[in-house]
């Protein structure tokens, strides 16, 4: 037995060893191959650089295809100086790197997005949501049945298509997707801005589940959506709490003088969250009207509510400060009188600063 | 009798030869799934664009809390570089723990003090707050003067006057990387409803240059002491910490950098102030407090992120902090040992938690046995050379492997230093650590058991250098 365990143990070692060196070799091996490639990538990347900006600079489109069809062999370091060109230019000079994009690189990455690797689909979509042409959507719209991070991936880069059609497909995923992923669309939409605001409202008329609904009702706040303020009112008696606490949300962002009676409604609401989120709203609108509504919220037994109290008082002006000192002299609710106190040296640290 | 010693010695050895293999692959598992996790997370933030999550109106604000005590040399750069971060919301809570040297002092001078009268829901029992600081010159900074009740205590002061949904616990002598915060928060945006704390990678800035409270540049520590530990974090972090969260049962987020959802830090009464490993003893709590809600959950690990912390140079120093962390491994893992093979907690209960206590809690135990029954062998005349010699130098191929894995993955990721020389040192460190730091790190932690039994509580006093002596280095 102990024959065969030292056998063993010898075979382990000498294996192990093996492929300990091996891998070593291989780190190193990597790295110095690395190096190689990235000082190559770097010559060529600012050579690239230099030709695109000239490109540019003379907004000459035969200019872009020369620079494309020449440097269309070195597609990573094309596609990085497009990248990183895309992120600072917008207009003619864009127009400048679509059509280097188009000449150069496009043909590789329509391939791509059909490819067995996760990757490189990624890595397509980013390309062909930024370079390519509205009207080559369908292509990415293919992508929106997916796995789901390319799936989130074609649909943000359907929001930057600047049509209404692509915006729609994206919203049309969005309703049908379930669980987590959910909000990385509403990440993903909140980046389109106004432009979709009549989906929306499509939406909100359709009434989701609770979870899209407060989700949706959040974005119209988080956006604005201002045109959109007049219907988050009719949420703010949902029975889910959730949607409560983002209708006042919103109605609180959207800073809208029509939605003071809603907001006075939702600080009695049974959850203090929504009366904390109410408050906030009503500090927002600085409506001298407001005064008792916050004055009361500084005794609620919440600290968010007191503190949302104290910064609507503090909004008010010199009513709410008058209100605030009022509440500090008080002894009955040492937690109001302390919230109050607190606001007043703030206030003097402020002056003093 | 001259029958059973060698006998029992045969157990021994068989015993240990048997742990050998189970934790060495162990390791190895968790570095191959750390891998799959490091490609697959390389892959996805390939696509996201950090100024996506800054401006993101549902990026939710963050309290830092950090606790300092008697951190006099590094508490300014640290604090410089919080104040910093890149992030759309924030606030900067230092607790000044009952410092007896002159930390209070230090920021009230440098960042224009003045005392406040803020009030706070005094949720969690804490040892008495003395005054509540707010800087003039940055409003993000609020300093939190209290007694000493240790760094627990400190977490759970901070917590009380904290004010964000999402809490960003450190050590006050760490520096975390600018766009830390925006990297680490991408599990809450992604999945709001599951992600109830995420970790991020801590790597040693001895060595590093600092400037701003910033690292400039990377580079490896001179002192081979710190070199050791450098390898050690690697394996640590990418292997091991990734790995376990692959498999979603990690079941510790370092204290020096982790994020948080409060509500739930609340809900389960903050961090244990009984205790001295805080910190693995709130991950697990929280895990075991989701699983009897049967509270879909997850606790995430971030390679990406970077806090940079300063590891001891001296044999001295390292053994006091292993051995304190030990200690409190051991306490957080007798604390919830109900969920160890309880099917009820999941993979916590039947993956995480039998591996913590069998290879890690008590593994120091086996090893320093084994090399214990390897004096007595010798000293008997029992010893089988040859055998001995080839099952180290065995152990020495499979240490220096999982180190070289633990490289590999390193490489295949951040590539965080940048020389090649680096990376060959690293790799010599990786082998030379099998070489007496090793054991000493097993006997140090095996002397945990003692100081625990003894009743030892002290967290034992932890020399720094301070950040700002590293930038004088060329």
């Amino acid at each position: 037995m102990d024959d065969v365990l030292s056998v063993l143990v010898t075979y382990i070692f000498l294996f192990l060893l093996l492929v300990s060196a091996a891998l070593f070799l291989f780190i190193l091996l990597r790295r110095l191959a690395i190096q190689h490639r990235e000082a190559v990538f770097q010559v060529r990347y600012l050579e690239i650089e230099q030709e695109v900006l000239q490109a540019i600079a003379a907004g000459d489109i035969s200019t872009a295809v020369g620079t494309a069809l020449r440097h269309r062999g070195r597609p990573d370091v094309l596609t990085q100086v497009l990248v990183n060109f895309a992120e600072m230019i917008s207009g003619r000079g864009r127009e400048v790197l679509r059509t280097i994009f188009e000449h150069g690189l496009k043909r590789r990455f329509l391939k791509d997005l059909r490819s067995p690797f996760v990757a490189r689909r990624l890595r397509a979509t980013r390309l062909i949501g930024l370079f390519a042409a509205s009207s080559e959507r369908a292509l990415l719209v293919d992508l929106l049945r997916d796995k789901p991070i390319v799936r989130l991936a074609a649909a943000s880069a359907l929001t930057h298509v600047p049509d209404k059609e692509s915006l729609a497909l994206v919203f049309e995923v969005f309703e049908k997707e379930s669980g987590p992923d959910i909000h990385a669309y509403t990440n993903i939409i909140f980046g389109a801005g106004q432009r979709i605001e009549p989906l929306v409202r499509e939406a909100l008329a359709k009434t989701p589940s609770p979870e899209k609904l407060s989700l949706l009702i959040e974005l119209v706040g988080a956006i604005p959506l201002r045109s959109l303020a007049p219907l988050v009112p009719g949420f703010a008696r949902h029975p889910d709490k959730e949607v409560r606490i983002k209708s006042a949300k919103a109605l609180a962002a959207l800073r809208s003088p029509d939605s003071f009676g809603v907001l006075a409604e939702l600080a009695a609401d049974k959850d203090w969250e929504v009366q904390a989120q109410a408050l906030r709203g009503l500090g927002n609108l600085r409506n001298p009207e407001a005064l008792e509504i916050l004055s009361k919220g500084l005794f609620s037994p919440a600290w968010h509510v007191r503190w949302n109290a104290r910064e609507g008082l503090l909004n008010l002006g010199i009513e709410g400060v008058r209100r605030l000192e009022e509440v500090a002299g008080q002894n009955s609710d040492r937690f109001a009188a302390d919230m109050a106190r607190m606001a007043l040296d703030s206030l003097r640290d402020t002056q003093v600063n | 009798m001259d029958g059973a010693l060698p006998l029992l010695f045969q157990a021994v050895t068989y015993a240990v030869l048997i742990f050998f293999f189970l934790v060495n692959s162990f390791y190895l598992l968790f570095l191959i799934l750390s891998l799959g996790g490091l490609i697959r997370f390389r892959r996805l933030n390939r696509y996201v664009q950090l100024k996506d999550i800054f401006s993101n109106p549902m990026t939710k604000p963050i309290s830092i809390i950090a606790p300092a005590f008697n951190e006099e040399a590094s508490v300014l750069e640290s604090v410089r570089s919080l104040l910093s971060l890149e992030y759309p919301l924030f606030e900067v809570i230092v607790v000044n723990d009952g410092s007896t040297d002159a930390t209070l002092e230090t920021l009230v001078r440098e960042f224009d003090l003045q005392l406040t009268r803020r009030v706070f829901r005094k949720i969690l029992d804490t040892a008495p707050v003395r005054g509540i600081y707010a800087s003039a010159k940055d409003r993000k900074l609020i300093v939190v003067d209290k007694a000493n009740g240790k760094k627990a205590d400190a977490l759970n002061a901070g917590l009380n006057v904290a004010r964000y949904p999402l809490f960003c616990a450190i050590d006050s002598d760490s520096l975390i990387e600018r766009d830390a915060l925006l990297k680490v928060v991408r599990p809450f945006l992604d999945d709001p409803e599951r992600t109830v704390g995420v970790g991020g990678i801590i790597r040693l800035s001895n060595g590093c240059t600092i400037r701003g409270g910033q690292v400039v540049r990377v580079g490896l520590p001179r002192n081979a002491l710190a070199r050791f530990q450098v390898i050690e974090y690697l394996r640590a972090f990418l292997g091991g910490r990734m790995g376990m969260s692959m498999l979603n049962c990690l079941l510790i987020i370092s204290g020096a950098f982790g994020v948080f959802r409060k509500d739930l830090a609340l809900e389960i009464g903050g961090y244990r102030r009984d205790t001295i490993g805080e910190d693995m003893d709130f991950v697990i709590r929280l895990r075991r407090h989701c699983h009897e809600r049967r509270r879909p959950f997850r606790i995430s690990f971030i390679p990406d992120p970077i806090c940079w912390t300063e590891a001891p140079e001296n044999l001295r120093v390292l053994a006091r902090q292993r051995n304190r962390w030990h200690r409190g491994l051991i306490e957080s893992l007798v604390h919830n040992l109900k969920m160890l093979f309880d099917p009820r907690y999941g993979a916590t209960g039947l993956l995480a938690m039998p591996f913590y206590v069998v290879f890690e809690m008590l593994g120091p135990l086996i090893e320093v046995s084994g090399y214990a029954v390897f004096g007595a062998l010798l000293v008997t005349g029992n010893i089988d050379h040859p055998f001995a010699v080839r099952f180290f130098l065995l152990a020495v191929v499979y240490g220096t492997l999982l180190s070289l894995a633990a490289v590999m993955l390193e490489e295949l990721s951040f590539q965080r230093y940048p020389r090649v020389s680096d990376v060959v040192v690293i790799v010599v460190f990786g082998i030379l650590e099998n070489f007496l730091f090793r054991q000493f790190l097993a006997f140090v932690r095996a002397k945990a058991f003692v100081d625990l039994l003894r009743g030892k509580k002290d967290w034992g006093r932890m020399e720094r250098k301070g950040f700002s002596l590293k930038e004088e280095r060329p």
